[in-house]
């Protein structure tokens, strides 16, 4: 499987043999979990698997293969491609992004300076969540989000691991290429951790539409404010807004006549509206539709979309 | 007749032999200053760009001559290949098969074995400090060889034809 082939690349040459027996279909794949001196977890379809080294899937953690300190410092070298120092900001938030969006996680010793994290050294836990790009995910709430011809502004609120990049992907495709539901529009997208355009030396390797400028590795506010100075975009996408500085922005793109699609954690409207900076958002009723995701019953599941009232659209 | 051609054979190998080391002092004065050069865009790839190493050595390829373009080149796509080795065995492998033909001598190519062990583990600030101690011994290293160069280029060339000379008359 190419794909499968081309992600596997980045684990250390034993570990790489291994997954490559593994018999699972790359598209169910979730997470691969290495911790140094612990068995090698596979996610997939929202269950645990151990691998052996064989590359069969067990339950039995006794039967798994055991990743050693070395294959993690070799996977290190390889997901950083051998340039640790490049990554410096990164290593700083615990993660790093891998070409086709995957994010690599990681935890080791923290060097903290002044109560800040300065850099992580002794890597020993890694985590990588595989990025799905699924199109037509995005086809149940499309005629809420841009229905009747007009982008409406969306957040997408949804825990950690449910899909929403997913699904704010195939909602920037759709909207950016057209369709029955609004004419194609120009699109502008801020992709701080290279999660939604999976860029690869700024050449989106995840399909984003026809009529998406792409901006990667840009810090969210900064992003905003730059397109819509350069790029004079309709509909400007983010992807887990939160701080100060991100809400502020929204405010402004929205005031400068652009539509904004924006995801951000929480379990539902009410989490957000706890919030000081977002909750003023759903307060002042900015977002005229909310999306809500679950992951009961598989990732990416739509608990329900609610419009700026908070009434229930879509169960 | 043959042995005038001879001796004649004999005075033109001894000055060859005498300009070629000569001529080779020059050429490893040349390569250390691309040497130099590749430190130079080094430095600015990492220290401004923030270009991940085989990135920074694929931009260097194209901005050197041969063999160090090809040096660059082939050591980039190595680290692309993922194959298990290291960067410091990468650095080695390539600095021995690419590099043999230089007339870089074998503390040179040590010298730039070992800074190829620097790279890539540390900060931005550790990664332009090891380039910046690696340009300072080059740099030394350049001014010495010129130096040398200067005094021990005519006399390798005089020496030959000397030489030369002196075994035609010992064999006349």
């Amino acid at each position: 499987m190419k794909e499968k082939d081309e992600f596997i690349k980045i684990f250390s040459t034993n570990i790489r043999n291994i997954l490559s027996k593994v018999n699972i279909d790359s598209g169910r794949l979730q997470e691969i979990r290495l911790r140094a001196g612990k068995p090698l977890v596979l996610s997939a379809a929202g269950k645990e698997y151990f691998v052996t080294l064989s590359g069969s899937l067990t339950s039995d953690s006794e039967k798994s293969f055991r990743v050693s300190k070395r294959e993690i410092e070799e996977t290190m070298e390889y997901v950083a491609n051998y340039s640790m120092y490049a990554y410096e900001e990164e290593l700083r938030q615990g993660f790093l992004t891998i070409g086709g969006g995957h994010r690599v996680g990681v935890v080791g010793k923290a060097v903290s300076e002044d109560g800040h994290i300065r850099s992580m050294k002794y890597i020993s836990c890694i985590n990588v969540r595989i990025a799905h790009e699924v199109r037509g995910c995005a086809d149940a709430v499309m005629p809420y989000v841009a229905g009747r011809g007009d982008v409406r502004h969306t957040l997408i609120i949804s825990p950690p691991g449910c899909g929403k990049t997913t699904l704010l992907r195939d909602m920037i495709r759709q909207i950016s290429n057209g369709g029955k539901h609004c004419r194609g529009r120009t699109v502008g997208v801020v992709d701080e951790r290279s999660e939604l355009g999976g860029a690869y030396r700024g050449i989106p390797q995840n399909d984003l539409g026809m009529r998406t400028d792409l901006l990667d590795c840009c810090p969210k506010a900064e992003g905003m404010m730059l397109l819509i100075r350069s790029m004079t975009p309709q509909v400007i996408a983010v992807d887990e807004i939160g701080g100060e500085e991100d809400i502020r922005a929204v405010e402004t793109a929205v005031n400068c006549g652009c539509r904004i699609l924006a995801t951000v954690h929480g379990n539902g409207i009410e989490d957000i509206q706890r919030r000081p900076m977002l909750g003023r958002l759903v307060e002042e009723k900015i977002f005229e539709c909310y999306i809500v995701l679950h992951n009961l019953g598989g990732v990416g599941k739509i608990r329900n979309v609610l419009d700026r009232d908070g009434q229930v659209l879509y169960v | 007749m043959f042995k005038i051609v001879g001796l004649l054979l004999v005075v033109c190998g001894c000055t060859a032999m005498g300009l070629s080391a000569g001529n080779e002092m020059e050429r490893r004065i040349r390569e250390l200053r691309e040497l130099l050069k590749l430190l130079e865009i080094l430095e600015g790839e990492i220290g401004y760009a923030n270009a991940a190493l085989a990135e920074a050595f694929r931009h260097g390829a194209r901005r050197m001559a041969e063999p160090f373009s090809g040096f660059l080149e082939h050591m980039a796509e190595h680290m692309d290949e993922f194959r298990g080795d290291t960067l410091g065995e990468i650095f080695m492998r390539h600095v021995q098969e690419d590099l043999k033909g230089t007339a870089l001598c074998r503390k040179d190519l040590d010298a730039l074995t070992g800074f190829g062990e620097q790279l890539g583990y540390l900060d931005v600030k550790m990664q332009l400090a090891a380039i910046g101690l690696y340009k300072e011994q080059l740099t030394h290293e350049y001014v010495r060889a010129r130096e040398e160069c200067r005094k021990n280029s005519k006399l390798y060339r005089c020496l030959g034809l000397m030489g030369g000379l002196f075994l035609a008359l010992i064999f006349f």
